[in-house]
């Protein structure tokens, strides 16, 4: 497994407002024998939904310049965020394919002496763990299964796009599977996929509640441990969100959120102090009662 | 641009609220029963005052946002329509539009939307009292503008149709389409206000290189978590935006 070792584009969320999920991640990675060296001049990916609203190009240029960077290591570059995942790979393969395209982004990037050149690949971080380490390999870590414990998966809307590769987007099993991996049962629900709908708060910020309460209502009567997500913004928008929808529809969900990394990392038998669980707004504590 | 020729109106003055036209969208594709993709909306009293469905826009926002890429348009005749095979049901289409133009069916858990049964609008077929119309949009000459103006302006001014496909809207809708703007406007204000916060979102990439300005409590945090230091390339992303805007200059 030499070469597992990768260019790390964190993105926005992700450092600044969950700095404790990148810590778990690095933890768990550096136990699996991955090694990351990350983009310290990294711009936001950008955004995938508003910057491509706003402006489409711009989208494009900033997404470019991000992928010069990983050029320069001459490494692959994994995303640990589904969006950051979205707009990188999706510029990355538009640029190899479009000429036209690559000339205009690379008149652009001119600007600051860079120039795109298409010589990696973007990678997310359900590709490095179903795909590339793989399940069989990813049990041969865990040291405190977590049996009897029972998770709704929700994988977010960013991600469906790189599952072509290893999976069937239309019915994903890649994130049930790694799920199993650690001992727990993934669970199947009317609305595992609905979105997560952040993006709807400016729009109609009723729909977008919800959105939120149509899900966690389903999740409080299935009795799960936990939400477990790989998306920043999906993460934020049901621990965070949760708490919001709880005091403007007067709901009483509790549904602890968590990142796959930090189940994985439990599982591992990093503590849950170690795992960042102590930074969640919906806290964990029940999932941690039961594991001791 | 689309080339849009054929319309599909509706004027309520005709409409006695029968319904029909709801069970034949329902009864679409044949025996398969699917949730409607047009919805009646009745005023206090009740009475049908106007019809949602797809207005069928230029620039459809329910295939930017939708993360499938399921909803298809055709350049040709201005159509969107829902690819079923590849909708996985998040209902991203559902939660942006601003006129509750695409359905959710909760039996298929896929998206539903007017493609005006590929030119053969079924409800059409089953009003016999003529309050739906499907018709070449240059024959129309009785639109009430004064309503329609209403409902295209509150569009228009969220960016989701263009000025060329209002005022082939304009003759589109006829009757009281007071209570559909309404509900319109209040729906497309919210999308003025997301486009709002998608620009927001860009100056602040612009002024911060990043969408989560790294604050010194933050910076803090990630020092006691033992993670790296992080400079957001702020002139660097300024000068690439600049020299973008001047790109377009020149083109434009």
């Amino acid at each position: 497994m030499s070469d597992l070792h990768y260019t790390l584009f964190t993105g926005c969320f992700i450092p600044a407002r969950l700095p404790y999920i990148e810590a778990a991640t690095l933890k768990v990675f550096d136990r699996l024998g991955v090694k990351v060296t990350p983009l310290t001049e990294a711009s936001c990916c950008p955004d995938p939904t508003s910057t491509v609203f706003a402006d489409k190009m711009a989208w494009y240029a900033l997404a470019a310049r991000n992928l010069t960077l990983a050029e320069e290591q001459e490494r692959e570059m994994l995303t640990i965020c589904s969006g950051c995942n979205l707009t990188l790979n999706t510029v990355n393969v538009e640029l190899k394919q479009d000429q036209r395209l690559k000339d205009i982004v690379n008149s652009v990037l001119s600007s600051v002496g860079r120039r795109y050149k298409g010589t990696i690949e973007v990678r997310s971080l359900l590709w490095l763990l179903y795909k590339k380490i793989g399940v069989e390999q990813l049990k041969k870590h865990v040291i405190r299964p977590l049996t009897g414990l029972r998770f709704a998966p929700h994988l977010g809307c960013h991600i469906i796009h790189d599952l072509e590769a290893y999976d069937n987007p239309s019915d994903p099993n890649s994130f049930n599977e790694l799920i199993k991996a650690i001992g727990a049962e993934p669970i199947r629900y009317k609305t595992e996929r609905l979105c997560c709908a952040s993006f709807a708060r400016f729009i109609d910020e009723s729909r977008m509640i919800n959105a939120l309460d149509e899900k966690l209502t389903e999740l409080d009567e299935l009795d799960v441990d936990g939400l477990v997500t790989i998306c920043p913004t999906c993460f934020l928008q049901y621990d965070a969100g949760q708490l919001e929808a709880n005091l403007k529809i007067n709901k009483n969900h509790n549904i602890p959120i968590f990142y796959y990394t930090q189940l994985l990392g439990l599982a591992m038998g990093f503590s849950a102090q170690e795992m960042g669980l102590a930074f969640h707004r919906v806290k964990a504590d029940r999932l941690i009662q039961k594991m001791t | 641009m689309a080339t849009v020729k054929w319309v599909l109106t509706f004027d309520p003055r005709f409409c006695d609220g029968c319904g029909d036209c709801v069970e034949a969208c329902i009864k679409r594709l044949g025996d398969l029963r699917s949730t409607p993709a047009i919805k009646l909306v009745k005023d206090k009293q009740g009475k049908v005052a106007a019809l949602s469905f797809c207005l069928q826009c230029d620039q459809p926002f329910c295939k930017i946002i939708c993360p499938t890429g399921s909803i298809l348009f055709d350049e040709f005749s201005g159509l969107s329509s829902v690819r079923s095979e590849t909708c996985v049901g998040c209902r991203s289409c559902f939660l942006i539009c601003p006129i509750e133009g695409v359905m959710f069916d909760t039996i298929s858990g896929k998206a539903v939307k007017c493609d005006l049964c590929k030119g053969e609008p079924k409800c059409v077929k089953v009003c016999d009292r003529g309050a739906l119309k499907y018709t070449l949009a240059e024959d129309l000459t009785t639109a009430k503008e004064g309503h329609i103006a209403l409902l295209i302006s509150a569009s228009t001014k969220a960016g989701v149709l263009t000025a060329e496909r209002g005022l082939a809207l304009s003759t589109k809708f006829v009757g009281d389409a007071l209570l559909f703007s309404q509900m319109i406007s209040s729906k497309s204000e919210g999308l003025r206000k997301f486009l709002d916060y998608c620009a927001n979102n860009l100056s602040t990439i612009s002024n911060e290189a990043s969408l989560a300005a790294l604050s010194e409590t933050i910076l803090k945090r990630r020092r006691s978590l033992g993670l790296n230091e992080i400079r957001r390339p702020k002139e660097e992303v300024q000068t690439l935006l600049k020299s973008l805007t001047s790109l377009k200059e020149v083109k434009g």
